[in-house]
């Protein structure tokens, strides 16, 4: 395999990650948004006042805020996500800028080097990747 | 055996494969709790919206009841006002309750005196028919010749019939023709008036003053366990007859009257001051 197919792999593994990235900070937001607009409609809706009692709008209230907050924190996980990937990016972007260097040497000097990076980053995406 | 650049192609498409399982997987555990939260939320506003139906129905209720309530205090107001009115037609009642009874016990007392009176007059009638059931009556023709003779007993016997025509009336308290007398104190006082006896006024009874006697004549006293005293005849059934009925002449309950000896029990007798 060489270095040029490896850094173009590389290369779309990174573009794979950003946009599960991508994918998951949009759900995140649609999670907080959604959580948001129960905790609005919780406190702001005037369909709790339609009968005038107390007792009922602030069980609704209560209701509807314990459900936007427990939808706001269902993003928690989405961020875990995407933290994860730009871990992974990390990752592979300094493989890539290594793997970069040592194409820039002398073959013969660097070619243990090489091989070395090369099995590390299939360790790496055998583990990050495929995992 | 695939070439190295096959096998970065199928590398990456596993890689592209498995990000999309995790997004699915992402969607999945997020949409679970999602639509547990929804139904919880959606059940939640069901049972609200019940509440808030059996609380209508409930206020309804309550405004019904209430409304019964406000009837029911007007009625009671309007009971209240009629109380004085009740209570002064009830007293009313109660003293018209208590005439009533005072009159009813008067003609209850009245009815006793009647019913007293009626039992007085039961015993009265029951005595009368038991002196006319042993009358003796004197048929004037019948002892015309008996009566022919001249001896204090006839006289005394004239003086008895005069006084039974006098119609002088029984009285236990009296001593005189005007007052009326018991038995015993008329036969007395008709011994007095013929002079056979002298200063004896009422209570004197003829069984301490006279002496007894073992046989009866004309004109002699019997005397009864009941008290009465009257004059002893043997008078002529009929004109002219032999037979005779032994009769008793005095004063009783109904006036002068003539009985039959036997008319009361346990006679005894008392020989007159004018008989041997």
């Amino acid at each position: 395999m060489s270095a040029l197919t490896n850094e173009a792999f590389l290369e779309q593994v990174i573009r794979s990650q950003r946009k599960a990235i991508r994918f998951y900070l949009i759900f995140a937001g649609g999670l907080v948004l959604l959580g948001v607009i129960v905790l609005v409609a919780a406190f702001l809706s005037p369909l709790w006042f339609i009968t005038g009692t107390p007792i009922i709008a602030d069980v609704f209230k209560g209701l509807f805020g314990v459900g936007g907050a427990f939808v706001t924190s269902l993003s928690a996980f989405q961020i875990k996500e995407v933290l994860n990937r730009m871990e992974k990016i990390q990752a592979f972007e300094t493989i890539k800028t290594q793997m970069s260097g040592l194409k820039a040497s002398p073959r013969g000097k660097n070619a243990e080097t090489q091989k070395r990076l090369e099995e590390l980053m299939w360790k790496i995406v055998e583990k990050a990747a495929l995992s | 055996m695939d070439t190295p650049e096959e096998q970065i192609e199928t590398l990456a498409r596993n890689i592209e494969h498995r990000e999309l399982l995790a997004r699915r997987r992402a969607w999945l555990l997020s949409l679970v709790p999602l639509v547990f939260a929804g139904l919880l939320l959606a059940y939640t506003v069901w049972q609200v919206a019940g509440a808030k139906l059996e609380l209508a129905q409930t206020e309804a209720q309550l405004s019904n009841t209430s409304s019964q309530l406000d009837t029911v205090e007007s009625n009671l107001t309007s009971l209240q006002s009629q109380l004085p009115t009740a209570q002064a037609a009830l007293t009313q009642v109660g003293e018209q309750l208590t005439q009533s009874q005072s009159a009813l016990e008067t003609a209850q007392q009245e009815l006793d005196l009647s019913q007293s009176a009626l039992a007085t007059a039961q015993v009265d009638l029951d005595s009368a028919r038991a002196f006319i059931r042993k009358a003796c009556p004197i048929n004037v023709e019948a002892i015309k010749e008996f009566m022919n003779q001249e001896t204090p007993a006839v006289e005394m016997l004239r003086f008895l019939l005069v006084m039974q025509e006098d119609n002088i009336r029984w009285n236990p308290g009296g001593f005189s023709p005007e007052e009326g007398f018991d038995s015993p104190d008329f036969a007395l006082y008709a011994l007095q008036n013929f002079g056979f006896l002298t200063d004896y006024g009422r209570g004197s009874r003829p069984w301490n003053i006279l002496r007894p006697a073992s046989s009866l004549m004309d004109g002699d006293i019997v005397y009864y366990d009941s008290g009465y005293t009257m004059f002893y005849y043997n008078l002529p059934v009929s004109y002219g007859s032999s037979d005779t009925r032994e009769c008793v002449i005095g004063m009783t309950p109904l006036g002068i009257q003539a009985q039959l000896i036997d008319f009361a029990e346990s006679p005894d007798y008392l020989k007159a001051p004018y008989n041997p």
